[in-house]
């Protein structure tokens, strides 16, 4: 007698529909229209004074709708109290435990001005990857070292690091002694008394879901602002701000972009 | 699950690409849900179409608790549902493969499947209703039982019932087609304990 065969197995593995081409570009299309049919809504509804100039560029759109959340989520003194049962031990432990990540950042003086926006990729093995406008630099943090490497993204040829002290600063600060943490890039601000603590929150669904934290500077009105998921406690967004000049960094954290080896392989760039 | 926490994360900050992601993910695992349930091409394709939409539409107010791919699971049930009851017939169609797509000899196929599937989709569409629902949201939805109690409002037993049942009763027809290539057989047959007892014939 031949095995019998598994009904839930065989179900599983081989009850399987999957749209057509056409079918699957009509409803993705009805779809995409629908979100932006209710993005426009929402806009013309909740934010008229947001201003335009923010919303007509696509990188900022990211930047803009996370100001929505700020006002929306947090209350007029946004330093006061504190309501989080996540200590920020938690966040910054989390972070360390991730395998890799992507990084944006976007940096801007005004919030009408373009923002600069530098990605950082980080590989399983602390392999690092960044974008600085047309410059492609290369960081082994394995082993404790900080090798860094640039390229010119178009001719692909080696260029003077010197021109990118941000990134590295940031990177510097990431991964101290070969270990990627949140804590040295926060550290790095000098902090008020209170140093970084919860932020109380208005009851919406996002802050439901979200615990947020705040640094002050400890001499000037500057002050950083950082999101984080309160289930699996991954920090999803920091926010620099220096209100007397308007600079304005959010950094935002994306876990599920896994890059190959030979990404963050200066010499397979170079010879692309 | 990062990738779902971080897609509803931007979801709810507007971003289209999460939304195109999160349809590329779960499309094809929602028609094949509502197929299931509803075993007609264009009834399953207007079900996901519609939850996708409402989906759409709801970035503003999407609550971020709860994994995302129970609660597509959860709005496809609820529409196959209502949908039924809209039209109120049983959802199977037992002429064979023109229910499973309107053009299904032409280039472009509305929905795409193999024979074996849509074989064992007609066995499922010959299923009592309750017995069906739970074949198919833990079997295909990978829903847990508890959950599918909650959501139909009977006890994990009930619920276990019905899916032992069900699982007896698509043997049952399965083995009984002629054209199908395989036997299955009972929990019991299947462990060497009490060979051939329940396999209904």
């Amino acid at each position: 007698m031949k095995p019998a065969d598994n009904i839930e197995e065989t179900i599983k593995k081989e009850l399987n529909f999957s749209a057509g081409a056409e079918t699957h570009d009509r409803i993705l299309s009805d779809v995409l229209q629908a979100h932006e049919n209710s993005m426009k809504t929402k806009s013309a509804s909740t934010m008229p004074n947001l201003g335009r100039q923010i919303m007509k560029s696509p990188i900022t759109k990211l930047a803009a709708a996370a100001a929505i959340i700020i006002a929306i989520s947090v209350v007029i003194n946004p330093f006061g109290g504190s309501v989080s049962n996540v200590a920020w031990a938690d966040i910054a432990e989390r972070f360390e435990s991730v395998p890799f990540f992507n990084l944006t950042i976007y940096n801007s003086y005004d919030t009408s001005a373009e923002a600069m926006k530098i990605e950082i990729w980080k590989s399983e093995n602390s392999r690092v990857r960044a974008h600085q406008g047309n410059n492609v630099i290369f960081a082994d943090f394995a082993d404790g070292k900080e090798d860094f490497i640039a390229f010119d993204r178009t001719t692909k040829q080696p260029i003077d690091d010197g021109g990118l002290f941000l990134i590295k600063v940031i990177l510097n600060d990431l991964c101290p002694e070969g270990r990627f943490s949140l804590n040295t890039l926060i550290n790095s601000f000098p902090s008020d008394d209170n140093g970084l603590t919860p932020v109380q929150t208005a009851d919406t669904a996002a802050s439901r879901e979200t615990v947020v934290f705040a640094v002050r500077h400890k001499t000037t009105p500057e002050w950083i602002l950082i999101w984080a998921l309160r289930e699996s406690k991954l920090p999803m967004q920091v926010r620099f701000r220096d209100p007397r000049s308007n600079e304005c960094s959010d950094i935002f954290f994306n876990y599920s972009e896994k890059k190959d080896a030979a990404f963050f392989d200066p010499n397979a760039f170079a010879h692309q | 699950m990062i990738e779902d926490e971080m897609l509803k994360w931007k979801f709810k900050l507007g971003s289209r690409d999460a939304l195109r992601r999160i349809y590329e993910k779960y499309l094809d695992q929602l028609l094949t849900l509502a197929m299931a349930l509803l075993n007609d091409a264009a009834a399953a394709e207007d079900v996901v179409h519609d939850v996708f939409v409402s989906f759409a539409e709801s970035a503003e107010d999407f609550k971020l608790a709860g994994n995302l791919k129970s609660y597509l699971t959860t709005c496809v049930f609820n529409h196959s549902l209502d949908r039924i009851r809209a039209n109120q017939r049983r959802p199977s169609r037992l002429d064979g493969a023109e229910s499973i797509s309107s053009d299904s000899d032409g280039p472009a196929q509305a929905i795409i499947s193999s024979e074996q599937a849509q074989r064992l989709n007609l066995a499922i569409a010959q299923l009592p209703d309750e017995q069906r629902h739970v074949v198919v949201l833990h079997l295909k939805g990978q829903m847990k039982f508890k959950d599918i109690a909650r959501l139909q409002g009977a006890s994990i037993n009930t619920i276990q019932g019905r899916y032992r049942y069900g699982l007896d009763k698509l043997r049952s027809i399965l083995n009984s087609d002629p054209l199908h290539p395989r036997r299955f057989a009972s929990p019991n047959e299947a462990t060497g304990e009490n060979a051939g007892a329940g396999v209904e014939k």
